[in-house]
């Protein structure tokens, strides 16, 4: 991240200083076959959780939407003994399509150390991904700061929170601004700031936030490979010179990703 | 060593024995008006057309004949040539110093001899002069090599106004930038768009593309070698220009007058000057600035021994408030002494320092770190130039290196939200020995051939890991001080041929192997002053390039005109690329994230250039293609390396209108990029996410611009000149892509789109350079 800042930084400077200029162009993309993308989620807080499924679409396509319907979704819990090792199996739990490509599970609360796995098959075909729920970590404080940049004020949500030290700790963060979720991709580590009190800012550029606006974050704690997942998808940024696609925890290549995480959240209204 | 030395030793002896009747005479061809050396100077006996040597880079020339009475020719292009008689009856030296002409037909100074490309065995070797480097217009108007020799076949820009170059497929950290023989690691200022190289120090720029001669190692695609001025030593004089964004001045003059000079030449730029305008105290605050500054001294101990003391130091500065403070700079210095063991035996001695170095320092109310790295190297060089006879010299040496890394680590205070993070040096020596030999056995042949050995180790101290498959820790070992981790030996044959069909035209052949232990990485489409350098490791081997090359060469027009036509084939082995979304900052297991593979690259270059006239310049073509494997990538499959450019075409025209006033214009063309662009996409959490298929599987636009440039020179008379240079950057306004990206619509999310940004539109210039 450091670097793709200063990268940004730098560019942004050179640009101030010698006016570039951006255009919307037409270019011939080639329409790939179509491929399996799956996006499950369980936490600790909520009952109920979602799996959507669907495929990728052209990229002239005006709309993302082609949910795959049919499929059948199962979540296995296993408790590994932190003692001896030994693991205790829970009963397979199936989740139901309520919507087209949207299946849902009630009644279901995922718990920190264990691990899931969810398996979906569809056309004769089965694919899996498993995640270790982290614990989650409480948020100390919430607020904004405020940034001036070549005279334009810019105001940013901050968190604050205490890392735990010694031990990885993987962060994704959700944004809602008036009950509009903010899209963009929040995910960190903590090799740089092992066992400090953070203060996180999710910065996004194109986010103008204003007095009285009502501001909630979500605080996933993330396992490595869910990490790896979103951070593959914000490494590509105009200056990588091979974007790729994120690396799923999904088998047999399916896109997307699975997630069991341990969620803290946070609310404030802009001052 | 001792063994490899032994067979140069027994072929100077062979030599020295088979011309025992011959006597020699030798000396140093310089510039009357100003001491310097001139680099290439021919020499002949008129009474034996044959017998012609040239001078080599500290102007030595050494010629031999049987006793007798001769007439000596000393020429250079845009010199008037200097002729005496000599009774050769012993060994004797004599020192030519030869005047400028300053005719318009014959504008080029220190150019190469009109034939040399058609004698010469050398192949795949580009001169520029430096008057064309100071008539080609460029961005800004700061004229510049790097971006000139871009304009030649086989060399290609790494980006919009970007002095970084590709030279037949190979990355830019395959290039081996010289500065009086001392590496330079990052060329360039300002993330690229300036070169490292102020054209007011430098003498002669040289561009190995192939057939590299066995004295040069290291880099497996170029050599750029660039000398620079050894300053005036008759008088002082002043040389400046004030431009767009830099000002420069030269200073020159004799430490003792016909025995020793020295020239000091410095540039700063001075846009942050107007971010000082501005009324926001966060943006006036900020800076945003390089400089360079060149130092040359000489001084002529005797006729037998001169040194030479060369310096280079250079910074960029870039800082926004308070908050942010970004700056890196390369420093290099040589230490040269020449002497003269005999008429035939020419030696160097350079004692050569390079370091790169860059520092980010981030305070805020949270943070406060630092960000450094450094690279450095020291370098001792022993050359010997043996010019066994006319038809046969030998150039033979050893070279001992040591470099060391301290890769960027953080450093933190204590009450910073950031730990520091500290990554262990790496150090690494390599000891390379060569010998070259070039011969015309006959008038009709001439070949330059020879061997480079080089031994690299990876030394302690340190903890030095292995990765599995996965890139986790497989194993790891303590080294102390010195102690050897790992070593790589390679042997580096080289061969040119030449053949001459007639007078006027030749066909050459050349093999050559080059290694490379020294590896930047780049995740980035531009090259960043914070990329990486990496050494051959326990897990990194070294790069390895083998290149077949295939010549015609040909003059016409009584010489006006030279036109050549290359091909080459390389084949490189151990090329590195990157796992998919590899961390490489400030990790220490950043081996881990890399991946090994192979590269190939082919082409056929054509240059047509017109040398001498009120009109001149030269067209090149090239068409060629480098692609690469690795078994990570594309399943295994050849892919289309970013560089790999199908077309790429350079018009370069410059036109003497009248005494004061010239024009010159550019034009270039090449296919884009190759460059991965998504076939597809989806929905992850509500935000549209592209799904890529293939690494490099579609084209940039083509890239196409004109540049026109005039200079008008004033009246002349008296001893102080000065000029108005004018450019006009990107004269048809063309919006090149620099970037192309994918993003959603502002207005409806459901609906992508891609989008260009353009750097730079049509941007005039405007310098005014004086001198007396």
């Amino acid at each position: 991240m450091i670097k793709n800042n200063l990268f940004i930084f730098s560019l942004s400077l050179l640009l101030f200083a010698f006016a570039g200029c951006e255009e919307v162009i037409d270019i011939d993309l080639k329409d790939a076959d179509q491929v399996l993308v799956i996006e499950g989620n369980v936490s600790n807080t909520e009952t109920t959780h979602f799996v959507s499924i669907s495929k990728t679409v052209p990229f002239a396509s005006n709309s993302t939407d082609n949910p795959q319907s049919g499929a059948t979704v199962k979540i296995l819990e296993e408790i590994v003994s932190s003692s001896n090792g030994s693991v205790v199996t829970k009963a397979e739990r199936s989740f139901t399509e309520v919507s087209p490509g949207l299946y849902q599970i009630n009644n279901y609360r995922a718990s920190p150390g264990r691990k899931y796995t969810l398996t979906v098959e569809l056309a004769d075909n089965s694919y899996q991904a498993s995640s270790i729920m982290p614990a989650p970590i409480s948020i100390d404080s919430i607020g904004t700061v405020t940034d001036s940049f070549f005279g334009e004020d810019q105001k940013t949500v901050s968190i604050v929170f205490q890392d735990p030290p010694n031990e990885k700790n993987y962060y994704r963060y959700l944004l809602t601004v008036n009950g509009k979720a903010i899209t963009d991709v929040f995910a960190y580590n903590d090799k740089f700031n092992d066992g400090k009190k953070v203060q996180r800012n999710l910065y996004n550029e194109d986010l103008d936030l204003f007095r009285g606006d009502s501001v909630w974050v979500e605080q996933q704690c993330i396992d490595q490979a869910v990490y790896n997942y979103f951070n593959g998808i914000q490494s590509n940024n105009p200056g990588s010179a091979a974007p790729a696609n994120p690396i799923s925890n999904f088998s047999n290549g399916a896109l997307g990703y699975f997630s069991a995480h341990g969620i803290t959240r946070a609310s404030t209204v802009i001052e | 060593m001792k063994l490899f030395l032994l067979p140069a030793l027994l072929s100077l002896f062979l030599f020295e024995f088979s011309f025992a009747q011959q006597v020699t005479i030798s000396g140093t061809v310089r510039d009357a008006s100003n001491g310097e050396t001139l680099i290439g100077a021919s020499v002949r006996v008129l009474e034996a057309p044959s017998s012609g040597v040239s001078a080599n880079n500290y102007g030595f020339y050494s010629l031999s004949a049987p006793k007798g009475s001769y007439t000596i020719r000393i020429s250079s292009i845009g010199y008037n040539a200097h002729e005496q008689k000599v009774d050769l009856n012993k060994d004797m030296r004599l020192d030519v110093s030869l005047d400028p002409n300053n005719q318009l037909d014959e504008v080029e100074i220190n150019a190469v001899s009109s034939r040399e490309q058609i004698e010469s065995p050398q192949m795949g070797v580009n001169k520029i002069s430096m008057k064309e480097i100071s008539n080609v217009p460029v961005l800004f108007g700061e004229r510049d090599v790097l971006k000139t020799i871009q304009l030649l076949p086989g060399v290609l820009a790494a980006g919009e106004g970007n002095s970084g170059f590709f030279v037949r497929g190979g990355t830019v950290d395959q290039n081996l930038v010289l500065l009086d023989e001392a590496m330079v690691y990052n060329a360039s200022h300002l993330l690229g768009f300036f070169s490292t190289f102020n054209s007011d120090a430098i003498k002669d720029v040289n561009l190995y593309k192939g057939g590299m001669p066995a004295q040069y190692g290291g880099r497996l695609a170029s050599v750029l070698d660039v000398n620079m001025l050894d300053g005036n030593n008759q008088q002082f004089g002043m040389d400046g220009g004030i431009g767009l964004i830099a000002s420069r001045l030269k200073v020159e003059g004799p430490i003792t007058k016909n025995k020793g000079s020295f020239m000091l030449s410095g540039r700063r730029t001075y846009a942050d000057l107007f971010l000082k305008l501005s009324s926001d105290s966060s943006v006036n605050n900020s800076v945003l600035y390089f400089y360079d500054l060149n130092l040359k001294a000489n001084y002529q101990l005797n006729q037998n021994n001169t040194v030479y003391l060369s310096g280079y130091f250079g910074k960029d500065v870039l800082g926004y408030s308070n908050e942010f403070g970004f700056d890196w700079g390369n420093v290099t210095g040589t230490l040269r002494w020449n002497h003269v063991f005999s008429s035939k035996l020419f030696s160097n001695t350079s004692l050569i320092y390079s370091d790169f170095k860059y520092n980010v320092d981030i305070s805020d109310d949270d943070n406060d770190f630092q960000i450094a790295s450094r690279i450095q190297n020291v370098n001792l060089k022993q050359d010997f130039h043996y010019f066994a006879s006319n038809k046969s010299n030998i150039r033979f040496g050893l070279n001992l290196s040591r470099q060391e890394i301290s890769p960027a680590g953080i450093d933190a205070s204590e009450n910073s939200d950031i730990n520091s993070l500290k990554i262990e040096n790496r150090q690494g020596a390599e000891l390379a020995a060569y010998i070259s030999h070039e011969w015309k056995p006959v008038s009709k042949w001439s070949f330059l051939y020879g061997l480079r050995l080089n031994t690299y180790l990876l030394l302690g101290p340190g903890e030095f890991r292995t990765y599995d498959a996965e890139g986790d820790v497989a194993g790891s070992t303590l080294y102390g001080k010195g102690k050897i981790v790992t070593s790589y030996f390679n042997l580096e044959p080289r061969f040119s041929a030449n053949y001459r069909l007639n007078e006027q035209s030749s066909i050459k052949a050349s093999y050559n192997r080059n290694t490379q232990n020294l590896h930047q990485l780049t995740n980035t489409t531009s090259t960043l002053p914070t990329d990486a350098w990496v050494l051959s490791s326990n897990n990194i081997q070294p790069q390895i390039a083998d290149q077949g090359a295939l010549g015609y060469y040909r003059n016409f027009n009584d010489d006006k005109y030279e036109f050549s036509v290359e091909v080459y084939y390389k084949d490189m082995q151990n090329q590195i690329d990157y796992k998919n979304t590899a961390d490489l900052q400030a990790n220490e297991n950043v081996e881990a994230e890399l991946v090994y593979g192979k590269g190939k690259a082919y082409g056929l270059e054509l240059y047509l250039k017109k040398r001498v006239g009120r009109l001149n310049g030269w067209i090149s073509y090239t068409l060629s293609r480098s692609k690469r494997r690795f078994d990570e990538i594309n399943n295994g499959q050849w892919f289309a390396a970013r560089q790999d450019r199908i077309h790429d075409v350079a018009i370069v025209g410059m036109y003497q209108l009248s005494k004061r006033w010239s024009v010159s214009g550019t034009f270039i063309y090449n296919t884009g990029n190759a460059v991965t662009f998504p076939s597809g996409k989806y929905s992850i959490g509500g935000k549209s996410t592209w799904y890529y298929t293939e690494r490099n599987g579609y084209r940039m636009p083509d890239y196409h611009r004109l540049d026109l440039g005039a200079t008008l020179e004033s009246k002349p008379g008296g001893r102080f000149k000065s000029s108005w240079t004018f450019g006009i950057y990107n004269a048809y306004n063309r919006k090149n892509a620099y970037i192309i990206d994918f993003r959603e619509n502002k207005n409806d999310p459901n609906v992508t789109e891609a989008y260009k940004v353009a750097l730079f539109g049509i941007i005039p210039s405007v310098t005014w350079n004086f001198k007396f």
